[in-house]
């Protein structure tokens, strides 16, 4: 089952983070808006508490670079988690990061190598369907 | 076989796409769809899992779901271990940061 969701400025998309190693779910109850951001090319970005109460700080982290829009160089720390879509049946694995001052969820292009996404300027629609 | 009529709207929709109107065209769609469906086509398909303790190898599995799951069985507590995924998320590759993170920090 996919998901059609409205195309604006934004793409906004509504997720669930769970790290089944601790057993943690974000948010708790209900779910969260993320945004689509090319300009972002790992998975799935987030804000420290975010990644936090997943209990991800729990696991070794994986360090990487990232360079800024501004050209700056900042490390993300990271860690496997799953990102789902609530009522889909849509779901990804992937590594979930962080760094300081990062202020909301960001989905990027490693998340979307692992769908189908059809932008419908026409109807003004985003379809979301997994793979297969 | 039988399959509903918004299936076979689709199919026939999608071949005429395709192949056009041809003869053939939606045998080839359909023996093309079941190709697609039954070959490893999701990129999760042929992922390993790993939990190392330091360079202890703890456990493994094709989910992170299912590592969770052996990591239980097994009785070990999640802090400190390092998961690993072949082939790799991305940990350790240089990445780009768009305008919407333009107010990233340094870790301090």
């Amino acid at each position: 089952m996919g998901l059609s969701i409205p195309l604006g400025d934004s793409l906004l998309v509504p997720v669930v983070l769970e790290n089944p190693i601790s057993r943690k779910r974000y948010p708790e109850r209900g779910e969260m808006i993320a945004v689509v951001d090319t300009g972002y090319t790992g998975f799935t970005l987030v804000p420290e508490h975010v990644y936090r109460e997943l209990g991800l700080s729990l696991l070794e982290p994986h360090r990487s670079t990232a360079r800024t829009a501004d050209g700056r160089i900042v490390e993300l720390r990271g860690s496997y988690a799953v990102v789902k879509i609530p009522g889909t049946g849509l779901s990804w694995e992937g590594l979930v990061e962080t760094a300081p001052s990062i202020e909301e969820i960001l989905l990027g292009t490693r998340w979307l190598r692992d769908l189908y996404l059809t932008l419908d300027g026409c109807t003004g629609t985003a379809v979301l369907e997994g793979c297969r | 076989m039988k399959i509903s009529d918004e299936a076979e709207r689709i199919l026939r929709r999608k071949a005429a796409q395709l192949y056009g109107t041809r003869k053939g065209a939606l045998s080839r769609a359909v023996e093309e769809a079941i190709l697609h469906w039954a070959s490893p086509r999701s990129p999760a398909e042929n992922r390993v899992y790993r939990a190392y303790r330091g360079e202890e190898l703890v456990a493994e599995a094709a989910t992170l779901e299912e590592l969770a799951e052996r990591l239980r069985e097994l009785g070990v507590h999640p802090r400190g271990l390092r998961i690993v995924r072949e082939p790799p998320g991305g940990e350790g590759e240089e990445k780009r940061l768009g305008f919407r993170a333009r107010r990233v920090e340094a870790w301090g």
